[in-house]
């Protein structure tokens, strides 16, 4: 656990802990930077 | 091999009760002449023979991640790529447990076989003798009231038929190959392939496909269980989707990349027809579940752990800049 904190308040948004069909949120961080990724779908008429 | 005389090695036919080799033990495949009659009275009450259509759109519809409309171009984040395998997995297992029928994802399945051995060399004569292993066997899906095991593709590129023409061989259950549909894919429907339509929803397959069979399956003894792995992923996946988010599972990634076309063409009728794919440069990794908030144009992936924490993988997904904000999602 402590070693999930560390990760977690370096570069996580945080962590979501999964119980009995639950998830809780945990700890919410600093935002990351993406590169520009899209993909175009055609649905032709027939 | 066709015929009655292969059934120390072979497989026995629901239908016309013949015994047949591997490559022919699917009614369509060895032309079965009993699989499509029906006996039916009719007007006058007299018995009349009726011949049945090879396929029929299946009686239950899966749900694509996104809903797509004839004549519609959609823009999407390469991040929420929906037709990969692991969600055309997790939409057949949702729609088995609303429909209220018990599956499980991943199983292990212990499989006991013989191989050869290379023994001792003596006198130049070299000995092999036979020794009995056990190994494992990860069926997609396995649904055990119907002993029947599902194999999930996704299609775009290829689809392999080997896995589900083993199972039966290995652990008598029933075992079908599901893709999304692509229309290079459907003169393989006679192989047992089923086929997702990711427009119309709807899944093509042959007669015998979920539906319930007697069987010598050993399944009873074996214990069952879902991989834990997957049932989270599959969790994470079942309600970041109930909450009104497109979400998707499994999607490739690299270095600032993401393994995903750059264009898709499809229509109803023949599903996915054409895609640009996009050169592989270097694999990292797949991330495990991907979402994005209605109102958001943040990308989240998620990283399940179970067994151990993998500090190393999550750097790469980190740095690969491909996601707004990355999860880390364990079991308390």
């Amino acid at each position: 656990m402590r070693l999930v904190d560390n990760y977690v308040s370096l570069r996580c948004a945080g962590i979501i802990i999964y119980y009995d069909g639950e998830f809780e949120t945990f700890k919410e961080a600093e935002k990351l930077i993406r590169g520009e990724h899209s993909m175009k779908i055609k649905v032709k008429s027939e | 091999m066709v015929g009655k005389l292969t059934h120390i090695d072979g497989f026995k036919c629901k239908e016309c009760e013949y015994w047949y080799c591997i490559e022919h033990r699917i009614p369509e495949v060895h032309g079965c002449k009993r699989q499509r009659v029906e006996i039916m009275p009719d007007r006058r009450g007299q018995e009349r023979v009726s011949l049945l259509p090879s396929y029929k759109p299946f009686p239950f519809i899966i749900e694509p991640p996104i809903k797509l409309r004839t004549g519609e171009i959609v823009e999407l984040p390469k991040q929420l790529f929906p037709f990969t395998e692991c969600v055309l997995k997790f939409e057949l297992y949702r729609k088995l447990q609303e429909m209220g029928v018990k599956a499980y994802l991943d199983p292990k399945i212990p499989i006991e076989s013989t191989w050869k051995q290379l023994a001792t060399v003596a006198k130049k004569h070299l000995t092999i003798s036979y020794v009995k292993r056990t190994r494992s066997r990860y069926p997609d899906i396995l649904i055990p009231s119907f002993i029947e095991v599902w194999e999930v593709k996704s299609g775009l590129i290829s689809v392999d038929l080997q896995q589900a023409v083993d199972y039966p061989y290995i652990t008598g259950m029933s075992a079908y190959t599901i893709a999304w549909e692509c229309s290079y894919l459907n003169e393989f429907m006679k192989y047992g392939l089923v086929l997702a339509n990711p427009l119309t929803e709807e899944l093509k397959a042959s007669d015998r496909f979920f539906s319930l069979q007697p069987s010598d399956s050993k399944l009873s003894e074996l214990e069952l269980k879902s991989d834990y792995h997957k049932y989270i992923q599959y969790e994470l996946y079942k309600m970041l989707r109930e909450s009104k988010r497109v979400t998707t599972a499994e999607v490739e990634y690299g270095p600032n990349i993401i393994f995903a076309p750059d264009e898709i063409t499809m229509s109803e009728i023949d599903g996915i027809m054409d895609f640009k794919p996009v050169k592989r440069v270097r694999r990292l990794g797949r991330i495990d579940v991907l979402s994005k908030p209605k109102d958001e144009a943040a990308i989240d992936g998620y990283e399940v752990e179970v067994e151990k924490l993998d500090p190393e993988q999550w750097h790469k997904m980190i740095n690969s800049r491909v996601l707004d904000r990355f999860w880390i999602v364990i079991p308390r």
